[in-house]
């Protein structure tokens, strides 16, 4: 089993918290994405199917918001980095 | 013959001659298709290949060519993912069925340079789980069942070598994980599977889910079996830029498994705050019970740890999603995602395309911070134990999200400790609810799996949990 963006959402109390602390911000930012997956691929979905993405990206959103919300500096590196040395 | 016997037991019969791999490999095969299909457990029997490889190994038996070759002879599966040279390869789902590569991945690789005998090519979550299943039933060859009680799921997503292993189908077989995917269903279905650091294990030939976490891993009857198995398979390999090489800071990566028993390590082990509290009742006293046995051996156990505040499920997500999105774009574009077997699949890799860059590298940023925090827990303990998972195996027809409400293991050592491409093994530890296996999992720093074997290996020569065999598949069926 692994995590997805989906699957967080459904950690505990996270639907519970969402009623909570659902912001207008965070509604309009799950109604970009499903927006942008209407774009992108909306020949392969049906109403149905996008209801159903439209509300598991308001689900993660407030967990979402707490990656967003960790402080970064300019110095703070993706945890992987380019060699220009590699093996292959 | 019992099938439940282990590489050691197994490989001291071929070389007393009481029985030679072609017939232990007939042995397993026949197991493999007589209760293979009860368990949903298999894709592919691969008994052509099994028995040409089979009637190597016996030559190189009857020529002498057997020294530090443990697994010579010795018949085994893989999940699914990994490439074999005209077999196909289907990686669970059903667009991929008719795929077939014209080589061989290189953990097949070193196990045939080793002299085992690939049997069966196992069954596994579609795209192992990477667009967010919610359901058992999420591949081609239905819902893996574990050989405890066929009405609960093996585990995923190496679904397959859970169940074939815990009914001792193969000896011992190779999963993948990404986050949680050797340490979930070696917990399902009653096995011993071990998760290496990061980079220890060459992928090429693997199916990507997620670059940055995805690791190859034994699945086996016992620690000792695993650390044959990880010895044969880890190294050094030009074509997966991340494996890190035989020698890694200064340290070994290969003790015999009978040196460790006769130098048992005394060492700090730490329970996070948590990580306890919320399992099921049977989950928490069987770990407890794992504690006092390890206390009994002389280790220091350091109670009360503090996990991480930063956002671990939700960074190891948004990595997940992005990685897995790109793996699978063309897929996603074509819209065959569409015939996945799972509701969720079917959905998810729309859902998981529209990460943004800027999200998916400020989660690689927060990364780093959280291996830093992890890490470090490493300066204070050598090891740290915790249940496996914090239930027994889901039912098969309910959705995951259905069933074991109001459960927790609390902070999520498993994302973690994958985001900080931690070592970490899976042992059975008693049983709970439904007559279904539990299990202790031990995490160590990465690249020290030395001493996460040697406790490992320790625990078990004192319990008998990994020795149970499940009644459904008695060792005379």
């Amino acid at each position: 089993m692994k995590t997805t963006r989906r699957q967080f959402a459904k950690g505990v109390g996270a639907v519970a918290a969402l009623a909570v602390t659902s912001v207008p911000a965070e509604a309009k930012n799950a109604d970009a994405e499903a927006e942008l997956v209407k774009a992108e691929f909306g020949q392969h979905l049906n109403a149905d199917e996008m209801a159903k993405i439209r509300k598991d990206f308001a689900e993660s959103a407030p967990q979402f918001e707490k990656l967003r919300a960790v402080k970064l500096t300019n110095g703070d590196e993706p945890d992987w980095t380019f060699s220009a040395l590699a093996k292959r | 013959m019992n099938p439940y016997a282990t590489i050691d037991e197994l490989g001291a019969m071929l070389r007393r001659k009481e029985i030679s791999s072609l017939e232990l490999t007939r042995f397993y095969l026949d197991r493999l298709e007589k209760h293979g299909p009860k368990l949903n457990a298999i894709v592919t029997v691969t008994r052509e290949r099994a028995e040409a490889e089979a009637k190597r190994a016996d030559a190189d038996f009857a020529a002498g060519r057997t020294q530090n070759r443990p697994l010579l002879g010795i018949p085994y599966g893989v999940k699914d993912l990994l490439a074999t040279k005209g077999i196909p390869t289907t990686w669970g789902a059903e667009p991929f069925r008719q795929q077939v590569f014209d080589y061989d991945a290189a953990v097949v690789n070193k196990l045939t340079e080793s002299g085992a005998v690939l049997c069966a090519k196992l069954a596994m979550v579609e795209l192992a789980g990477g667009f967010g299943y919610n359901n058992a039933d999420a591949s081609f060859t239905g819902p893996a069942k574990t050989p405890w009680n066929l009405e609960y799921w093996s585990g995923g997503s190496s679904s397959g070598p859970g169940a074939a292993v815990g009914a001792a189908l193969v000896p011992f077989a190779i999963g993948s994980e990404t986050s949680g995917s050797i340490i979930t269903p070696s917990a399902f279905s009653g096995v011993t599977g071990l998760r290496p650091t990061y980079g220890r294990v060459s992928r090429y030939g693997a199916m990507a889910c997620a670059w940055t976490l995805d690791k190859l891993g034994p699945m086996c009857r016992s620690a000792a079996d695993c650390n044959h198995v990880l010895r044969a398979i880890s190294g050094e390999d030009e074509r997966d830029a991340t494996t890190i090489g035989v020698y890694v800071s200064g340290r070994a990566t290969y003790v015999a498994s009978s040196m460790m028993l006769s130098n048992p390590r005394k060492l700090r082990i730490g329970i996070i705050k948590g990580s306890h509290e919320k399992v099921q009742k049977e989950v928490r006293e069987n770990f407890f019970r794992s504690i006092e046995v390890l206390r009994s051996q002389g280790h220091t156990i350091v109670e009360e740890m503090a996990w991480t505040e930063l956002p671990v499920g939700a960074t190891v997500g948004v990595i997940v999603d992005a990685e897995a999105a790109s793996a699978f774009e063309d897929l996603i574009r074509s819209g065959k995602t569409k015939s996945l077997r799972d509701a969720n699949d079917r959905i998810g890799g729309f859902e998981a395309a529209a990460t943004l860059a800027i999200d998916y590298l400020r989660a690689q940023r927060v990364r780093t911070q959280i291996r830093r925090e992890l890490v470090a827990l490493f300066d204070k303990v050598d090891l740290i134990a915790a249940p496996a998972r914090s239930t027994v195996a889901y039912p098969i027809g309910k959705n995951f999200d259905e069933v074991y409400k109001g459960v927790s293991s609390g902070p999520s050592l498993i994302g973690g400790m994958n985001l900080a491409g931690a070592p970490a093994i899976s042992m059975p530890n008693g049983f709970g609810e439904n007559g279904l296996p539990t299990a202790v999992q031990l995490i160590a720093a990465p690249a020290n799996e030395i001493a996460l074997l040697n406790a490992a290996v320790n625990y078990q020569a004192a319990t008998s949990e990994h020795r149970k065999t499940p009644p459904l598949f008695a060792p005379s069926s």
